[in-house]
């Protein structure tokens, strides 16, 4: 025998195990009835991670530009308030030098 | 022919019937693609070849050795249940590819020119790759007998 018909002798047909086309009925139902019945994430998961990095950065952006408006109504008074004091000294130095 | 594939290819039945239902899910899929009969029967074939090199990539080389152990029945009796077994071990040592092109050749009786449509590859690459197994199986075939003996 040459091992061409060896060969064939190996690789004879083989049957499908028992409840094969069962098995397979049943995976083709599966697929349908689990996407029917699992309700879809509004969100994927990277585009959770996305959105919380973009929640993340716009939050720390929000509260340096309140930061900075904070320190400079700050400056700003206090800029005033050095005017002021500084208009009423002149005016008592004003009046006094001209009541001499 | 779709589960034959697959077992003569992977040589673990539960691999094999993993495949063999992969194939028959997408085929349920594609149904609207078949034409004709003969389409269907090539577009089986052609889906069982692929899905089984790509499984039998996967495998751990350990599987193989396990699945040994036990054999399926066949739709025929083994004239030498031994020669039977020590072909069937041999194809495993066979790369991926080539083992698929002896099992469509012996199994499926396909001749060069249907398997390199099925494969999507050159006919003279079908010849080459048939003639190589055949000399190294034979090669190993006897380098057994010698040990046997």
């Amino acid at each position: 025998m040459n091992i061409d018909d060896r060969l064939r002798g190996a690789l004879r047909p083989v049957a499908p195990p028992d409840g094969f086309a069962d098995r397979v009925r049943a995976r083709v139902a599966r697929p349908t009835q689990a996407r029917r019945a699992r309700p879809r994430p509004p969100f994927s998961v990277p585009m959770a991670l996305a959105a919380s990095l973009a929640a993340v950065v716009l939050s720390s952006t929000a509260w340096l530009a309140h930061e900075q408006r904070v320190a400079r109504e700050q400056a700003h008074e206090q800029l005033l308030t050095a005017l002021r004091v500084t208009s009423h000294e002149l005016r008592a130095l004003e009046t006094r030098l001209t009541s001499r | 022919m779709v589960y034959g594939v697959a077992y003569h290819m992977l040589r673990d039945p539960a691999t094999a019937e993993e495949v063999a239902q992969d194939v028959f899910v997408s085929l349920h899929q594609h149904l609207g693609d078949i034409a004709s009969p003969a389409h269907l029967v090539f577009w089986l074939r052609r889906v069982a070849a692929h899905r089984s090199i790509d499984a039998a990539r996967r495998q751990r080389p350990r599987a193989k050795d396990e699945a040994l152990t036990g054999d399926v029945a066949c739709s025929r009796p083994a004239a030498d249940p031994l020669l039977t077994r020590t072909l069937r071990r041999l194809l495993t040592t066979l790369p991926a590819r080539a083992r698929m092109i002896v099992v469509l050749r012996y199994q499926e009786e396909l001749d060069p020119g249907e398997i390199a449509a099925l494969l999507a590859m050159p006919v003279n690459t079908v010849k080459s790759h048939l003639k190589r197994s055949l000399a190294v199986l034979r090669a190993r075939a006897s380098g057994l007998r010698r040990v046997r003996t």
